[in-house]
This record gives C-alpha cells, structure tokens and sequence, in this order.
C-alpha cells in the first residue's frame, strides 16, 4: 500500500472532545490491566501521547490510545497529549491500528478476528480482489499462522462468537473456555467434516456436547481436540473402517454420557498409530543398517548400540515365529 | 458521551444500578460519567443527591473494590459535600472475593451487587466519608472502660452510624448520665448537700463539685465534660442549610463524637481517683 504524506501536530486535546474510533477492534477492556494503567497515569502522567485524527467538526477520534484515554476520563484530567493526524480512509484506519496494536502487544486473537472480515472486504473494494494469506499478513503484520486462528474464530457461528466474548471480558486467570478451546476444537471439528460430512448437520449440537465436557473435565486439555483430528483422519490414513471412526465420534458427541476424546482415540486408533509411527522407525533403522553394511561400518557400531539390536533381534524373533 | 467504565462489559450494571436508584430514591436526577468538582480527580460512574445534603457516588466495577477509591478517598474527604461511596459489582465477584468485600466495608464503603437476572441487592450501608469512625477506632476507645459503659457506648455508636448527629446527642446523654451518677454518688457520701445534685442540671452539679476538696484533682475532667456538654446537647437540633453546613456539621459529629468518648474515659478515671464508680 502506498505510504500517505502526513501532517501531524502534538497539541494536548482535553478528553471530552475525542471520541472513541468505532473501528478499533479491541473489544475487552479487561479492569485488572486498566487499573495498573489507572494508577500508572495517575502517578506519572501519560507519557506517550494518544493518537487521533480531526474529524472536521472540533472532535476528535482516536486511532491509538482507547485504554490512557478511558484512564484520562476517570481521573478527571483536564487535557491529554494527542498527535492529531491526517483523516485515514477506512481501510487505512483499520490497518493501522492493526500495525500499531498487534505488533506492540499480545491481542486476543478475537479482537482482531472481529474486524479482519472488514478489512478483507474492504481491500477487495479497493484492489478489486480479496487478499490472500500473505497478502493480509503483510498489510496488517499478523504472521499467517495468526490469520489462520483468526478466522477459525470469524467463522464460528454468532452464539458461540458472544459465549467467547463473555468469556474474554473476564480475567485470563477465571476465563475456562479459552480461544485456545474454541481455536483447536474448530481446527479439529473442520478435520473431522472433511472427512466425515455427516457431521456437518449436527455441528452446533456438537460443538455445545464438546463445550460442556470440556467444562465438566470429561475432556481434560485443549491438546485433547487433535486426538479428534486424528480419529477423523484415521479412516483414508490407516484404513480404520469409517464406521469404527463413527462410532467412537458419536460416543464423544453424545451430551448424555462422560465419555471422553482421549478413551475414544484408545480404543479407536491408537494402536494404528502407533504401528504407523513403529513402521516408520524400522523402516529408517533398516536404512542405517544397510548402510552400515554397506560401507563396512560395523566396526563404528558401539557397544551399547550393538546390544540394543541384539535385544532388538530376540524380540524380533519371538514375534515372527508368533 | 461515551460511558467512562475502565473496563469492558460492565454496562449491564450499570443499568441494572440506574434502575434501582430510580425505583429505591424516588427517582432523583442521575448524572452519569459526569464531573463532580473540578478538584477531584475522579470521575464516578453514577452521582446523584440522595437529599439536600448527601450526595452518593457509585462506581460501576468488575471487582467488589476498585482501585479508585483508594486513590482518592483522601480527596473525597476534601470536597467540603458529604459523600457516601458505592461499588456496584457483579454478584459473582461479590461472593467470590470477601476478603476484598470485607477490606471495602472496613474502609468505609458500601456495595451494591447485581445478579444474572439484572436485580440489585445492597451488601452494605455507605455513611458519608466525612463522619466515618471505624468499629476498630471505636473500639479502642472504649478500650478501658467497663462492660456497662461498653454496652451503652456501643448503643450510642450503632446510632451514630445511622445518624451522626443523634449519636453524638446520644452520647452527651451518656455523659450527662456519668454526671449525674457521680452527684448521686457524692450526695451519699457526704460531700456534696442534695440541692448541689439536682437530676437534670449537669452544669450545676459540676460547678458544685468542682468547689468541694474530694474533686481538687479532678478539675480539668470536670470541665472537660462540662464544656462538652454545653457544646454538644443539642446538636441534633440544629438543622444545616445547604450541602457545605452539612459536611461541616457532620465532619464536627465525628469529632463530637470521638471527643465525647475521651472526655469519658478522662471523666470515669477520675472519678474513680475520687472514689466513686465513674459509672453511669
């Protein structure tokens, strides 16, 4: 995007005449955090001016600053530092507060997702097509990984877009369904409608089972959901027949029973993946050993190592012979 | 205006508050996010007039004790109104944090809470800053003296909580009381005649004791109560006339008040030096 020429003026603006900007897609306002902020600003002032633009009426919107200006306002200070900018055009509004917030600070991944969907709209309007991955990464400075987890989030349906919110407006230290929760079980429920499109018409009704063991423990981790994944792949991957995958699946996303991911992966695929995951290990030290072989190397091999072929050897044997 | 909460997701509380000061204070006029004084660097979530001289803040918070109020709280004491404090808070973080809760109310704030279904429930009573005594500096006053004059002592505090000024009449009953039983007292002895300890004339009584030899150490005690006294009988009467009398008034009940519980303490020592119960 081409670089704007800029007027900027430092002026102190008193609070009452600067608006929130109505694009700022930082949503929580979590009162811990602010009232560290509060008493920092109450004790030193603040110290790096806000950032608004001149809305041509004597009013000012801000475009960096919403948590000093909110501080400003409850202790009654009289004015604030301000860099008054040039008016941006929506998009460059939008993307530079993506520059300036993400890169500074740890955002909740919801908080940019919610105005993302936006910006992609309004870059098509301005470049006539919608931005790809790298795209969208290099204007907003999001890495492509975080524009991913984002727009799982996007793409959650409204109810459990204000479940989220709810649970974000509370402490990181109280909040129990996560965007972790709701990023891996999105990542793994789209693994598993891929796979098995049967699914897809009961997705909500699945995903209020899933929160709801999640709440009561019966799915422990949120590391738990790439087990679901795995179920799901399992059938084309390692041959698990699809109604096997299916029945361990409708036991997980049964609501009346506690029957939970990890049991499932057990007793559904973990032996196939384990025996995948031994294929690939004697498959790599049959390489080494013949190439050991076939350089003559023999000699190198230590002791320790020799010993563990030996065993390695016996068990070999005892399994062959069956 | 924009709200001014510090933190997100906080409106519904303040709704839910609105709606009960409506309901409960026959619907007074409500500033919200407004300036109170130029002076105070705080702006409250809620204000309004409780009556001519009471004004009420209520702060709008996720936690049952915002930092806020600790920050100013000398400030408030400034503002020359009397001011009554409130948090209103959800009602989870009311039962989840009591120690905050309980560090609130010591301090001399009250608390709203407000459940899921939005109703608002008072946790405790707010007295305007100005008149505030802690129960623990009310205690170690009355530290010394005996369980009677505890138990009637703690009778005048409880009314002062509720009322400042006919707490501090109260207590200046008590102390009339102390006179008033330490004439008695004399009378029986000997040493003062009954006309010098006529029942509703502590003034005199005083005057009459301080000229007979047993009370020659006890002078300064006796006019302490009897300048107390004259001082402070009849403060409830007098009815202040704007926001700035009222907080002078109550400011003068709080020192009435811790006043008068010295002057009883000096008063019953001495007396007891005398030989008499120093009782009531």
């Amino acid at each position: 995007m081409s670089e704007r020429t800029q007027h900027k003026q430092l002026k102190n603006l008193s609070p009452d005449s600067i608006a929130p900007n109505p694009e700022n897609p930082r949503l929580i306002f979590r009162q811990e955090e602010m009232e560290n902020l509060l008493v920092s600003i109450d004790r030193h002032g603040i110290q790096v001016p806000i950032t608004v633009y001149d809305n041509g009426n004597g009013q000012y919107h801000l475009i960096d600053g919403e948590r000093r200006w909110r501080c400003a306002r409850k202790l009654n200070l009289r004015t604030v530092p301000a860099i008054i900018q040039d008016r941006p055009s929506e998009l460059q509004n939008l993307l530079l507060m993506y520059n300036i917030h993400a890169l500074r600070e740890q955002w909740d991944y919801y908080t940019i997702a919610s105005k993302l969907k936006r910006v992609i709209n309004l870059y098509e309007d301005e470049y006539g097509e919608e931005p790809n991955e790298v795209q969208l990464s290099e204007e907003t400075g999001l890495t492509r990984g975080a524009i991913r987890r984002c727009q799982l989030l996007i793409n959650l349906p409204k109810r459990f877009q204000s479940m989220l919110l709810n649970e974000l407006e509370l402490p990181k230290s109280k909040q129990k369904l996560s965007e972790d929760f709701f990023i891996e079980m999105e990542k793994s429920l789209k693994t598993v409608t891929n796979r098995l499109p049967d699914y897809t018409v009961r997705l909500d009704l699945i995903r209020d089972t899933l929160i709801e063991k999640y709440r009561s423990g019966i799915i422990s981790a949120v590391t738990d959901f790439r087990q679901l994944s795995k179920i799901a792949t399992a059938v084309g991957k390692l041959g698990i027949q699809q109604k096997v995958a299916e029945k361990s699946l409708d036991k997980v996303f049964d609501p009346s029973n506690s029957y939970g991911i990890k049991e499932a992966y057990k007793k559904a695929v973990e032996f196939e993946y384990d025996e995948q995951r031994a294929a690939r290990e004697a498959i790599a030290l049959t390489e080494f050993i013949e190439t050991v072989l076939e350089h003559g190397s023999t000699n190198k091999l230590t002791d320790e190592v020799l010993g563990e072929l030996e065993i390695l050897f016996q068990k070999l044997q005892q399994l062959l012979e069956g | 205006m924009q709200s001014s909460d510090l933190g997100s997701g906080v409106e519904y509380l303040r709704t839910a508050m609105s709606e009960y000061i409506k309901d409960i204070y026959e619907n007074p006029s409500v500033s919200h996010d407004k300036e109170v004084d130029r002076t105070l660097e705080w702006v409250p979530s809620i204000h309004f007039n409780l009556n001519d001289h009471i004004t009420v803040f209520v702060e709008v918070s996720d936690t049952p004790y915002p930092r806020i109020f600790r920050l100013r709280h000398a400030e408030i004491l400034d503002l020359e109104i009397p001011v009554a404090v409130y948090c209103v808070c959800p009602e989870e973080a009311y039962l989840n944090d009591q120690v905050e809760v309980k560090k609130l109310i010591s301090h001399g704030f009250g608390l709203f809470t407000v459940d899921g279904e939005g109703a608002v429930q008072r946790r405790a009573v707010c007295n305007p800053l100005v008149q505030r005594i802690s129960l623990k500096e009310f205690k170690d006053e009355i530290k010394p003296l005996t369980a009677k004059l505890k138990r009637r002592l703690t009778e005048a505090f409880e009314r002062y909580e509720h009322n400042s000024a006919s707490g501090v009449t109260d207590l200046t009953e008590v102390v009339e009381g102390m006179v008033l039983k330490a004439g008695n007292e004399a009378v029986r002895k000997g040493w003062l005649n009954p006309a010098e300890a006529k029942p509703g004339s502590p003034a005199l009584t005083i005057d009459n004791m301080s000229t007979h030899p047993q009370f020659q150490g006890t002078l300064a005690a006796l006019g302490g109560v009897r300048a107390y006294i004259n001082q402070y009988r009849n403060t409830s009467h007098h009815f202040p006339k704007n926001k700035k009398q009222a907080y002078k008034k109550y400011r003068d009940c709080r020192h009435g008040f811790r006043d008068g519980l010295r002057q009883i303490l000096a008063f019953n020592t001495a007396m007891k030096v005398s030989g008499l119960s120093g009782s009531i």
